[in-house]
């Protein structure tokens, strides 16, 4: 919806520095949620995104040799109503047709505190490649843990639909991932 | 809560809601639209540069029409417009009314140099927008004048007793005739308190008359037949009742009963179709407006832009070619410039005449809504007006974006992104308008919804007449039952599409038909 709304992304990568992936504990994704944030006329509009592939080398311990590689699928995208969801997918907010995935990938991370860190991300959206800043903390388990984050972007910098007196441009992207040692 | 804001509208608004409103009516692109109502000098109405550019091209281009020349347009002799008198419900008239009438010289109603002031000329465009362009056509002297005329028909007539939608016309001393066709014929809303709001969706019920007329007997077979194919013929399309032989020789009581199936506030206007009819739109707020027609068919920039709208529906649209086919003689033919023997087609509207109109279409008010809200249910109408996502396409403060959308299983060309202004997703209402006649662009308008609370169909076929259906899912099946049009012989059909609103509460939709009455 070229005046209305949309929304973003995301998808994770972090992806380590470094030299030995092999070294790195590989955690599966058991469950994910990528959700986005928007304001449509002064009131916020949810979303979401499903179909998430990720690659996921992390050790908070050695973030120079950490990776964490993630997609999804644009064509998930869910706004609420199903007429809009179309319209989203369209060439003028998201081109599924071209644009099947949203990539992210980290290119630095930081340990600010225990559980705690900051990186430095490419996100890939329609073609276009921006670095975004985005906070994040691992909280583990006996058995599995969580990644989660957060980060705004300007949706016209990845030409997600133009500008508009009705739709913001900036979109708050939430991704949480459900992750467990793999086998 | 208290009211936080007043819009244009005088609703009330939330914060949030007031806020953002303000920053849309401050835009300034929205300024820029906005044509002015008094352009100077007077635009020359029928350019052959200046039609060309006002319609868009029809879904299938080739056979967009072909409108009549400038030469053959001002060849045609200027329209007299005549002082015109009210017709009363013969049990209403006062004693003599007609006699006196009678004695009367005839007595031409506008001239344009005697038009000074913008009043002069706004109260010259009513005289225009009140006056016939046919005589004694779909409604007769022994209509009016016969009280089973308005019995079996259903024809209500104001506080007054006057019936709102013709006049009586003096042209020849001694002699009255029903003036028809006019602007206010079809525009003129008579409300159920007898009140008339005056370019609003009109609900004169125009075709109801048309089939008791059929049903008279007293019109000439082949007339009913040759207005049928001029209204309705599109013979590049492979649909019921478009072909022009068919169409000719379709049963006279067949043809009654499909103009019997459209309610009043609803049409089959020429370039429309039988099962395709169109919603007669409100003209009250239409400076606002991008485009014209249920189907975008022309843009409108200005005045110059409703003059040339009046000119050509009013009704030399049925003299252009659609590929090889003229309306209006169901031939490749084009009569010569006033042979056409059809009301309409015989003369035009001066410049004049229609710069005063369009000055008159402007200047209309909308009546203040009758409906007042408390203020938990403005907030919760709002929200839900938002959430449901109506703001998108019926952004405030026009409560429309201006915008096309394609009708369902159109896809728009390339080129048409940078000359027009779509929206490019359809909301899959029945596509037969836009697709399958001769105004069909491929697109619909998005509407306003601005006067919802006096308006009435709704749809861009009038198939509906409530809010309340029109937020009802069970619409959408097969065994629904429309209030509005529904076709001749259809008793239950779902009325597709447009699937916003369903998933509220019960709540959220009494609150937001209450809020959308308010607009």
């Amino acid at each position: 919806m070229r005046r209305t709304f949309k929304t973003v992304i995301v998808c994770l990568t972090f992806v380590a520095l470094g030299a030995s992936l092999r070294a790195q504990p590989l955690w599966q994704v058991d469950s994910a949620s990528i959700t986005f944030e928007i304001k449509n006329a002064g009131l916020p509009v949810h979303g979401s995104f499903a179909g998430l592939e990720a690659d996921v080398r992390f050790d908070p311990d050695h973030l120079e040799r950490s990776v964490i590689v993630a997609s999804i699928d644009c064509s998930t995208v869910n706004s609420g109503i199903e007429l809009r969801n179309r319209h989203l997918r369209k060439h003028d907010y998201f081109d599924v047709d071209h644009y099947p995935r949203i990539r992210m990938e980290a290119v630095h991370m930081e340990k600010n505190e225990p559980g705690k860190f900051s990186g430095t991300f490419v996100l890939e959206l329609k073609g276009i490649r921006k670095e975004i800043s985005m906070p994040f903390t691992l909280s583990r388990r006996a058995q599995s843990a969580t990644l989660a984050g957060a980060f705004t972007i300007n949706r016209l910098d990845y030409a997600i639909g133009e500008p508009s007196v009705i739709l913001a441009d900036e979109v708050v992207v939430h991704v949480s991932l459900e992750i467990s040692p793999a086998e | 809560m208290a009211e936080l804001g007043t819009s244009r509208r005088g609703c009330s608004v939330t914060a949030v809601f007031a806020g953002w409103v303000g920053l849309v009516a401050a835009t300034a692109d929205l300024a820029a639209q906005a044509p002015s109502p008094n352009e100077s000098p007077i635009p020359r109405t029928w350019t052959d540069e200046a039609i060309a550019a006002f319609e868009l091209p029809l879904a299938q281009p080739e056979f967009s029409p072909r409108q009549i020349s400038e030469d053959y347009y001002y060849a045609l002799p200027k329209r007299m417009i005549w002082k015109s008198y009210p017709i009363y419900r013969p049990d209403r008239e006062p004693d003599g009314y007609r006699d006196r009438l009678a004695a009367l010289e005839p007595e031409l109603a506008f001239d344009a140099a005697t038009l000074e002031s913008d009043q002069d000329w706004i109260d010259a465009g009513a005289r225009v927008f009140r006056a016939p362009i046919a005589y004694d056509g779909a409604v007769r002297p022994q209509d009016v004048l016969n009280p089973a005329w308005y019995e079996e028909v259903g024809i209500d007539v104001t506080n007054e007793g006057v019936l709102p939608w013709a006049r009586w016309v003096i042209r020849e001393k001694g002699k009255l005739e029903v003036g028809n066709l006019a602007c206010a014929m079809c525009h003129t809303r008579l409300m159920p308190n007898g009140s008339l709001i005056e370019g609003a969706q009109g609900n004169f019920p125009f075709e109801q008359v048309t089939a008791w007329r059929i049903r008279q007997g007293d019109t000439p077979p082949f007339v009913v037949r040759a207005i049928s194919r001029t209204l309705a013929a599109t013979p590049w399309i492979d649909a019921p009742m478009r072909d022009p032989a068919k169409l000719f020789q379709a049963p006279l009581e067949e043809l009654a009963a499909l103009r019997d199936a459209v309610p009043p506030g609803v049409l089959i206007r020429q370039g429309t179709a039988f099962n395709a009819p169109a919603r007669i739109p409100d003209l009250i707020g239409i400076r606002d407006r991008k485009y014209l027609d249920a189907t975008g068919l022309e843009v409108h920039r200005g005045p110059g832009d409703l003059m040339r709208y009046a000119a050509i529906n009013q009704v030399l649209d049925i003299l252009a070619h659609y590929g090889d086919f003229v309306p209006a003689t169901g031939t490749s033919e084009q009569p010569p410039p006033g042979a056409a023997r059809i009301p309409g087609t015989q003369d035009r509207y001066s410049d004049a005449q229609l710069h005063a109109l369009a000055r008159f279409v402007y200047s209309l008010k909308p009546p203040p809504s009758p409906y007042a809200l408390d203020a938990a249910t403005l907030t919760r109408g709002e929200r839900a007006f938002i959430e449901a996502g109506c703001v998108t396409c019926h952004t405030p403060p026009l409560y429309t974006n201006n915008q096309l959308t394609p009708a369902l299983g159109f896809t728009p060309p390339e080129d048409h992104f940078a000359r027009y202004d779509i929206f490019d997703i359809s909301v899959e209402t029945d596509p037969k308008l836009a697709t399958q006649t001769r105004r069909g662009t491929g697109y619909y308008k998005v509407p306003s919804l601005l006067g919802l609370w006096y308006r009435s169909p709704l749809l861009h076929d009038g198939s509906l007449t409530t809010l309340d259906e029109l937020l009802d899912p069970k619409r959408l099946e097969d065994d629904f039952v429309p209030s509005g049009f529904k076709g001749a012989g259809v008793e239950r059909r779902s009325v597709p599409g447009h699937p916003f609103g369903f998933e509220l509460t019960e709540q959220d939709k009494e609150a937001l038909i209450a809020y959308l009455k308010t607009l």
